[in-house]
């Protein structure tokens, strides 16, 4: 410390700014991704959680495929079930549990700030609160993209030998497949802005996951042991049954989904509605 | 120029400030003090506009500060010297704001090598003393190189060369031509770098004037003095135009009259002093005495207790 503190008597007597006035451009939303971008890959967790959410998706996958191979009648199942289609629901369902590993990661983008009081910092620094979060926000997606490939690509790599074995490799190639994957990545990216803008409005990393598990597991396995109508439309919108929307080929004629299109809007709701939410508390909070 | 009309911030019931009106000009190094929970953090986070003033107005520069387009050219601030990320490293936690405003690495380099950070750069801010959190604070407010600088509390955990270093570096900043706010509840930590005095207590202004009058207008002068001529003593002193404050026994308390004028005036009436003491009140007297009704939260047998 007294290295230090010498140091810097020295200096601050010669040196108070610059010597010229140093550059300064405009606060913009670029600059403020780029801050985001700084701040969130230079920590560790960040990357660990990443490599997680991929293995967890790469074991859940090997453990479904497994299933399918142990189980001849599930084999067959599949196989009947539109070919590669089948096989790519294996991935799907395993980067959904990846998911919830990337979106501890979103939620902690905005709980992070609060709990450290580093949010003051990034505001004094851009003050426009509507541009700190869609930075964060891109920021957010960009990992939730990442994360997403990720997941699917270990998810795909860990089954892919037990599904070449039934015949139920899925062709990457295939519209609906792409479909599918075009859907659930848009789903993660919406459901980590959901993760986000929780951590903005409760600043609890807990609670953000808990609502993410809620909707994407605890929800969707309570309505499956109701009938009703009103259930019925809850399975619609719920993340899963909304991606399962998009996927559809035109002209989509399955009556327990949305239209591809109306899949596409249910699927983005789950990130923006609540995003506006976060905008507004974050207007008229006090830090 | 910060200039605050009227501002106020209620919390719920509670008025943490009330209608505070200043103007902070170039140049100058203003002392914001005031005992803990008077309204120095508040008035300094509506500035910046972290709290929403219930009404009034405070503008930096003519516009309220998310008004300006390169913020940080405009108003540096330390507001929390623990509010950054403890995992990462001070050159990071400073990329990371150099970047809203395209602030290049050099400058970085160079608020670390001014705030003697470059050494602990690459480490992370969470294994930092109170002291050299408050480096990085001041480190990350001098990064816009802006016209103002505003610290809240900038010397606590500093060492007494690191006191010392923000004394200087306000200082400079001031006859930089810059706007430099500092908030202290102790009189002592501003009164050797003040131009102008600035108290407020339980959310209102109780002081605005610059600080050799704040002096003049606080400060009292008195001599107490033990003989046992007493009696005698008071009446050559009265004679020579000082006044006797209090008469207790032996013991007088002199006002008007320094502790030389005392024996002096001993001597030529050939009186025996078996002690002088200046009892003369410091600044810290001065706004002890200025706050001591609007202390928050005071010890029991403190002067503000007994005052309230």
């Amino acid at each position: 410390m007294s290295t230090l503190a010498t140091a810097s008597s020295t200096t601050a007597s010669s040196t108070a700014a610059s010597s010229t006035r140093t550059t300064v451009k405009n606060a913009s939303l670029a600059g403020a991704i780029r801050a985001e971008w700084i701040k969130s890959s230079a920590l560790k967790g960040t990357w660990i959680r990443l490599a997680i959410a991929a293995a967890l998706s790469g074991l859940v996958a090997m453990l479904a495929s497994n299933t399918i191979v142990a189980n001849p009648e599930a084999a067959v199942l599949a196989v009947s079930e539109s070919g590669s289609a089948a096989g790519f629901t294996i991935a799907m369902a395993a980067t959904w549990m990846g998911l919830i590993v990337i979106s501890m990661l979103a939620g902690s983008i905005a709980t992070h700030e609060y709990a450290h009081g580093s949010i003051r910092t990034t505001l004094i620094a851009q003050p426009r609160r509507g541009i700190v979060l869609a930075a964060k926000m891109a920021v957010t997606a960009a990992y939730a993209l990442l994360g997403g490939v990720l997941c699917l690509a270990t998810a795909y790599g860990a089954a892919w030998a037990n599904l070449s074995q039934v015949g139920a490799l899925p062709d990457l190639a295939d519209g609906q497949t792409l479909r599918l994957a075009g859907g659930l990545l848009l789903a993660l990216v919406s459901l980590c802005w959901l993760a986000l803008a929780l951590g903005h409005l409760v600043r609890s990393t807990v609670v953000s996951n808990i609502v993410i598990v809620a909707v994407l597991f605890v929800i969707p396995s309570t309505t499956g042991m109701v009938q009703s109508d009103i259930v019925e439309v809850i399975n619609k919108v719920l993340p899963q049954g909304a991606t399962a929307a998009i996927g559809q080929a035109l002209p989509a004629a399955d009556p327990t989904l949305l239209s591809p299109w109306l899949g596409l809007v249910a699927v983005l709701a789950w990130g923006i509605l609540p995003s506006i939410a976060a905008h507004a508390r974050m207007r008229t909070a006090d830090l | 120029m910060i200039q605050a009309t009227d501002l106020t911030k209620q919390y719920g019931t509670t008025t943490a400030v009330d209608r505070v009106s200043f103007t902070l000009t170039p140049g100058k190094v203003t002392g914001f003090l005031g005992p803990n929970g008077a309204g120095k953090s508040t008035t300094m986070r509506m500035i910046l506009g972290l709290d929403r003033p219930t009404s009034g107005t405070v503008t930096v520069a003519g516009r309220h500060y998310r008004e300006h387009a390169r913020p940080l050219a405009v108003l540096g601030a330390l507001i929390d010297a623990k509010g950054v990320h403890p995992k990462l490293s001070a050159r990071r936690h400073l990329s990371a704001v150099a970047a809203t405003h395209g602030i290049s690495r050099r400058r970085v380099d160079e608020v670390l090598e001014l705030t003697g950070l470059t050494p602990v750069a690459n480490k992370a801010a969470g294994t930092f003393s109170l002291g050299m959190g408050q480096r990085l604070g001041i480190a990350t407010a001098l990064l816009g190189d802006p016209d103002c600088v505003m610290l809240d509390e900038p010397v606590n955990g500093l060492d007494p060369d690191g006191v010392l270093w923000v004394r200087r570096l306000a200082r400079q900043l001031a006859d930089e031509g810059r706007t430099v706010f500092l908030s202290s509840h102790l009189m002592s930590e501003v009164q050797q770098t003040a131009d102008q005095i600035l108290v407020i207590g339980r959310g209102r202004i109780l002081a605005d004037a610059p600080l050799a009058e704040f002096m003049l207008a606080n400060s009292t002068r008195a001599v107490r003095v033990t003989s046992p001529d007493a009696a005698a003593l008071a009446q050559a002193l009265r004679g020579r135009g000082a006044t006797i404050a209090a008469h207790d026994g032996d013991t007088l308390t002199v006002t008007g009259i320094d502790t030389t004028g005392v024996a002096v005036a001993a001597r030529d009436h050939g009186l025996l002093l078996t002690n002088v003491h200046d009892q003369s009140s410091t600044l810290e007297d001065a706004y002890m005495r200025l706050t001591a009704r609007e202390v928050e939260y005071a010890s029991a047998g403190t002067p503000a207790t007994s005052a309230a």
